[in-house]
């Protein structure tokens, strides 16, 4: 605040936004039941058959060459 | 059609991946302009720029938490450590954060890391260490460890398409010694499913990686001899194929499990409680481990030697169930 990047007022309405998104998930979180026992163990995989999107839009790429082929790897001089 | 070295098996399946799918990226240290420590990335930044072939800094920790970040967005990344060893220095991140993402905060990871690892190189106890049973035991990883160059192209397309992390254990005596055709089609390789390597009816050899070879050579002698091996490659060590396990134990009622990883806590010990668990019944003598001794890497090549499991003790092991 002191540089100007943040106003008092601001600075309590994103302090009074995420006590009340607590507050939320606090009182969800009291009001649904506990988890069934059977569902310890899952998830520790995602599924492979479904996909995961892009968050941000389509992946653009700069200076990439189409044209440019796979060519064998030169030989390395340690560790053959 | 050429046989293909089992390093540039893995560059194939790299490259593919990258121009099938824009998603994946690789990243690293060295891995664009010098194209990797072992050359698996030579001319990528060339054909996928800068923006798809990244150069870290040295730091393992940042080469891992860059990549889960770019998972988290959709993207596929492959990050490669130059040497396996080090991946102890992003340990937390890895068995903390990637391993955890989907079943703590429902946010699949979708990465890989892979690079060399292994011995018989001289390479010393900081480059030729099989760290791989960490991993093992962090639920939530997948843990590949292949023995050959149809598997490894197979194996790492597998890994990129897979929705969760992936770690990728190359063994780095194989990079050029090892070299088959592969197939012209585009072929992923199922991860959890192990491989039977050669057939035999007398004694099993469960084994991975490089010791595939080591099996195979003690199967040639002992073939002279009227003792036939059956050698199961496991390929994948997380999650592990016990249905392949159990069978090829019914099938010769014999087994040694040998692996290059040291002995205490080594996926041997694993595998023979599998075996107590799903196929006890089955067995006519002790479950035997041919393993490394529990030492660091020896850098010295005649005490590396003497560390590593080897032929003769194949040989001798399985002379002994068979006289058991």
């Amino acid at each position: 605040m002191e540089c100007g990047w943040l106003t008092a007022e601001e600075s309590k309405k994103i302090q009074a936004d995420v006590d009340q998104l607590m507050d939320e998930e606090r009182t969800f979180a009291e009001a649904s039941p506990m988890p069934d026992s059977a569902e310890a163990g899952k998830d520790v995989y995602f599924d492979n058959a479904t996909d995961i999107p892009l968050k941000y839009g389509e992946v653009r790429v700069q200076n990439a060459n189409a044209s440019a082929k796979l060519a064998e790897s030169s030989a390395i001089t340690h560790y053959k | 059609m050429a046989a293909v070295t089992y390093l540039e098996a893995i560059r194939q399946g790299l490259w593919e991946e990258m121009e099938r799918d824009p998603r994946v990226f690789v990243i690293g240290e060295d891995v664009g302009v010098y194209g990797g420590a072992f050359k698996v990335t030579e001319g990528f930044v060339q054909r996928f720029g800068t923006e798809r072939v990244v150069d870290t800094p040295i730091s393992e920790m940042a080469i891992a938490s860059a990549a889960y970040g770019a998972s988290l967005t959709g993207l596929r990344p492959v990050a490669e450590f130059q040497f396996m060893d080090f991946i102890s220095s992003a340990h937390s991140q890895i068995v903390q954060i990637l391993a955890k993402s989907n079943y703590r905060w429902g946010a699949p990871a979708p990465l890989v890391l892979r690079g060399p690892s292994g011995g018989g190189v001289s390479g010393g106890p900081f480059h030729s260490q099989n760290p791989e049973m960490f991993y093992v035991h962090t639920p939530g990883l997948k843990v590949i460890c292949p023995a050959t160059a149809r598997d490894a192209k197979g194996l790492i397309k597998s890994a990129i398409r897979d929705n969760n992390p992936v770690l990728f254990f190359e063994h780095k005596y194989l990079y050029r010694r090892v070299k088959e055709e592969l197939p012209t089609e585009d072929y992923t390789v199922e991860i959890g499913k192990a491989r039977v390597h050669r057939e035999g009816r007398h004694v099993s050899v469960i084994t991975y990686a490089a010791m595939v070879y080591v099996a195979e050579e003690a199967a040639e002698i002992l073939s002279k001899e009227g003792i036939e091996l059956e050698i199961l490659d496991l390929r994948t060590l997380l999650p592990l194929d016990n249905a392949a396990i159990a069978a090829t134990v019914e099938k010769t009622n014999r087994v040694i499990v040998l692996h290059e990883d040291t002995k205490t806590g080594g996926i041997a010990g694993e595998i023979a409680a599998i075996i107590n668990e799903e196929a006890f019944d089955a067995l006519d003598a002790p479950i035997v481990r041919i393993t490394a001794m529990d030492s660091p890497v020896p850098f010295s090549p005649p005490l590396e030697k003497e560390f590593l499991p080897k032929v003769a003790d194949v040989v001798r092991e399985a002379r002994r169930l068979v006289a058991y």
